[in-house]
């Protein structure tokens, strides 16, 4: 064999490989090669920053979804439960009330409790995970409704609305909150035996179960992380719009999810990073503020963001 | 007459050469086995054969003329038919409309004709001697008939080669003896058959001629006749081994375990006890109640009354996780569902089960973890490019080796094996024998559960055989024969 010549087969693999590893990343880069070119207000500390802080909210949750969907799960309620940890974040911050460590906990409390009652539907009552949080979608979205009345909850104290709008050392608060939570759990999901366990549900629950792993709680807390993420991101959200409005949020979770899948998660479980998810989320958001910046209509904007969803999903097959 | 050659067949994937200038040569009216180890390059050839893959070099002749088959259809349509080792079937049609999938009867105005479908499939049926109610749901049926209408869809197809690839390794006894007299029938009528599989005694008993490949190469074909198993043997591994079946003196020790009227779903008041450095066989037919018994003991399947004793302590066994802490390790007959995870790594895999032991308290200790998988690796001989390797995309014997060494990790005190050899090949075995042997040696008891009997017979010191989810009969080693625990695992 003249081993000169290429072998056909093997730069092949090569290609596959590293489309496989680095696809979305080259993707990400080039868009960003284009963008910077298009636009001379795009590659400036300033717009770094703006886009950062809009991607933040989505980035929370899709980091949240995340850990469920590895686990082999999918959660439809996070857009309801930013809006009802949103408002009961929001009833606990008015000013001379409660200290702000009240407002937060009660708030993550309502979370970790839906995300409770999410995870035992699907282990003890065994129901498809897509309805139990289709129907607890409803179901907080109506608590939101409940517990405010049915009005924006407004009046909020200063140090409350300094977590969405405030920033330290130029870098905004949530952003900061963001990136403590990438680091947190790719902690979480690479060193800890949570993380592995998270990983060998989703990969095959029965060979799992069988290994003496305790699947039933795996999954609850992956549901308990995953609202518990989103009732952060409803208090940023409440935060940064100094209002506790019931109906914040809708459709979260799609783009949450969307980000996931982008990021090369795989949505039948066991395969997946939160690096992955956060280049998914940095995607989305790069796009939108490109063609912002090129006043490229929104509508062109769900179009695009929808054929990069299909995109990467066909890349993903390709492995 | 011949019907079918291939003369010098290679083929390389990622310059790897899977495939050496491999023959056969295949007559009509004889059953051809093709044997050797797991990636040994039979389904690779036989794909070559199907038209599934092209060759890189050499030729395929059917009834002496070349030809160049670009799938699987074109090779259906000289004749050739492969029934596959995973069913490819359509679950919810009926047994008629999977026949004639494709092809079905149409009616004056379009439509299937459903009548005509049902009385041409009981047609096929009949001329084969299968009784299989044509208008059931293919989902509904065993494996062991499922198969035998891939075979009824190939006669169909007016196949004259049958390419039959493991296929008795999902199906029950019974149902093996139905295919066998398909198999002659067929040969009667003059077809050829191509028959892959691992079990010795079918092949001895069915084969007319065996062509051997060991690590893509053509090792040679030998006629039956005067053919001897120890030479086989050693034509499918490259060595001789002395004795594939070799039983080492135990030393029965205390009783581990005992189980008093213990009933579950599947099993009915079984009553049992095991030794230390014993091997406790359980024979029986498929759906005899032997897998449940292994998963009652190991906390997979629940207990719905009896008595377990460990050490002679009784103990409630609930859940897997609860079986793993008192010592008990099962390794389940289905790895693909129970035992692995396939997108894991080799590594993950093997360090699963005993992640907590191997870890600093909640936080993984990589470090360690790869020094136990290599270990492991070793002692097991689990050939794979790297511990990072998908467990998937290893070969059948050395998934089964990454599971033997994740259970053992555990520390077992009993060991429950559910058909541990199980379509894999000689070799690997061959050194799950000397695993299990190195465990009683270590004072560990072994609960052994086989279909393959001279395999149970060799390595069981006491024999129970199971039917209906009871206990029929039990056996010393010395007395135990094949023919008297198929009677009593057939009826009293």
């Amino acid at each position: 064999m003249n081993m000169n010549e290429p072998l056909p087969l093997v730069s092949k693999l090569a290609k596959r490989n590293y489309l496989r590893k680095y696809g979305m990343l080259t993707a990400f880069l080039l868009i960003c090669l284009v963008l910077s070119l298009l636009t001379p207000g795009f590659f400036s500390i300033q717009n770094t920053t703006i886009i950062l802080r809009q991607v933040s909210i989505n980035g929370i949750l899709a980091i949240g979804v995340t850990f469920v969907i590895i686990s082999g799960g999918i959660d439809l309620s996070l857009g309801s439960v930013v809006a009802f940890t949103g408002v009961v974040a929001a009833l606990f911050a008015h000013p001379g009330e409660y200290p702000l460590i009240i407002a937060l906990g009660m708030a993550i409390l309502a979370g970790l409790a839906i995300g409770g009652v999410n995870g035992l539907a699907v282990t003890r009552g065994k129901v498809a995970p897509f309805i139990v949080t289709l129907g607890m979608m409803t179901i907080a979205r109506g608590l939101a409704l409940l517990a405010s009345d049915g009005r924006p909850v407004t009046g909020l104290s200063d140090s409350f609305n300094y977590i969405g709008g405030g920033s330290v050392l130029g870098v905004p608060i949530p952003v900061l909150i963001f990136g403590a939570i990438i680091l947190l759990s790719s902690f979480i999901l690479n060193k800890t035996r949570l993380g592995r366990y998270l990983y060998a549900v989703g990969g095959n629950e029965k060979a799992a179960y069988a290994s003496g792993i305790r699947v039933n709680s795996v999954k609850v807390l992956s549901y308990m992380i995953c609202s518990g993420l989103a009732a952060i991101a409803g208090i940023v959200l409440a935060s940064r719009i100094t209002t506790g409005q019931p109906n914040a949020g809708l459709a979260y979770e799609l783009d949450a999810i969307a980000a996931v899948v982008i990021g090369g998660t795989s949505l039948s479980g066991g395969i997946g990073s939160i690096g992955g998810t956060v280049l998914g989320v940095l995607l989305i958001g790069v796009i939108n503020n490109g063609l912002d910046l090129l006043n490229v209509s929104s509508y062109y904007q769900q179009i695009i963001k929808g054929a990069i969803i299909i995109a990467a999903a066909l890349i993903d097959r390709k492995k | 007459m011949e019907l079918l050659r291939a003369e010098n067949i290679s083929k390389s994937f990622a310059g790897v050469r899977v495939l050496d200038k491999v023959h056969m040569k295949v007559d009509g009216g004889r059953v051809h086995a093709l044997i050797g180890e797991n990636g040994a390059g039979k389904s690779t050839f036989m794909n070559i054969l199907m038209g599934m893959y092209p060759a890189d070099e050499g030729t395929v002749f059917v009834r002496g003329r070349p030809v160049h088959f670009a799938g699987a259809r074109d090779a259906m349509q000289y004749g050739l038919s492969m029934i596959h080792q995973e069913l490819l079937v359509f679950p919810e049609l009926t047994v008629a409309e999977n026949i004639f999938m494709g092809r079905q009867p149409l009616s004056r105005f379009g439509w299937i004709d459903t009548r005509t479908l049902q009385r041409k499939a009981r047609e096929l049926m009949e001329q084969l001697g299968v009784d299989i109610p044509v208008a059931k749901k293919m989902k509904e049926l065993t494996i062991g008939s499922m198969q035998m209408v891939e075979i009824v869809k190939a006669v169909s197809n007016q196949a004259s080669v049958f390419i039959m690839d493991e296929p008795t390794s999902a199906i029950t006894q019974k149902e093996a003896e139905i295919l066998f007299r398909i198999i002659a029938l067929l040969k009667g009528q003059g077809k050829a058959i191509i028959y892959i599989s691992h079990k010795m005694d079918e092949l001895f008993r069915l084969a007319d001629e065996v062509t051997v490949l060991r690590d893509g190469k053509y090792i040679g074909t030998r006629s039956r006749a005067g053919l001897e198993m120890g030479e086989l043997i050693s034509m499918i591994v490259g060595r001789d081994l002395d004795k594939l079946y070799q039983k080492q003196k135990t030393f029965p020790g205390p009783v581990l375990l005992e189980a008093r009227n213990l009933c579950s779903e599947g099993v009915r008041n079984v009553s049992l006890e095991v030794r230390r450095g014993e091997v406790l066989g359980i024979a029986g037919l498929m759906g005899a109640g032997r897998t449940s018994l292994a998963h009652a003991l190991a906390g997979m399947e629940k207990i719905t009354s009896g008595e377990i004793r460990l050490n002679g302590q009784t103990v409630s066994i609930n859940s897997p996780r609860a079986a793993k802490n008192k010592g008990i390790g099962l390794v389940t007959e289905d790895r693909k569902q129970w035992g692995l995870i396939p997108d894991a790594s080799v590594k993950q895999n093997i360090v699963l089960r005993s992640l907590k032991k191997h870890s600093r308290g909640i936080l993984l200790d990589q470090r360690r973890e790869k020094a136990v998988a290599d270990r492991e690796m070793e002692r097991f001989r689990i050939r794979a490019a790297s511990r990072n390797q998908a467990v998937g995309s290893l070969s059948g014997g050395n998934q089964q080796k990454v599971v033997l060494s994740g259970m053992q990790l555990t520390e077992p005190e009993l060991i429950i094996l559910d058909e541990p050899t199980r379509g894999i090949d000689i070799g690997a075995k061959q050194e799950i024998y000397q695993y299990i042997a190195s465990l009683t040696t270590r004072g560990k008891a072994v609960i052994l559960i086989s279909s393959e009997l001279p395999e149970l017979l060799a390595l069981s010191d006491r024999i129970l055989v199971m039917r209906e989810g009871r206990v029929k009969a039990e056996m010393e080693r010395d007395k135990a024969s094949q023919e008297l625990i198929m009677q009593h695992a057939m009826a009293e």
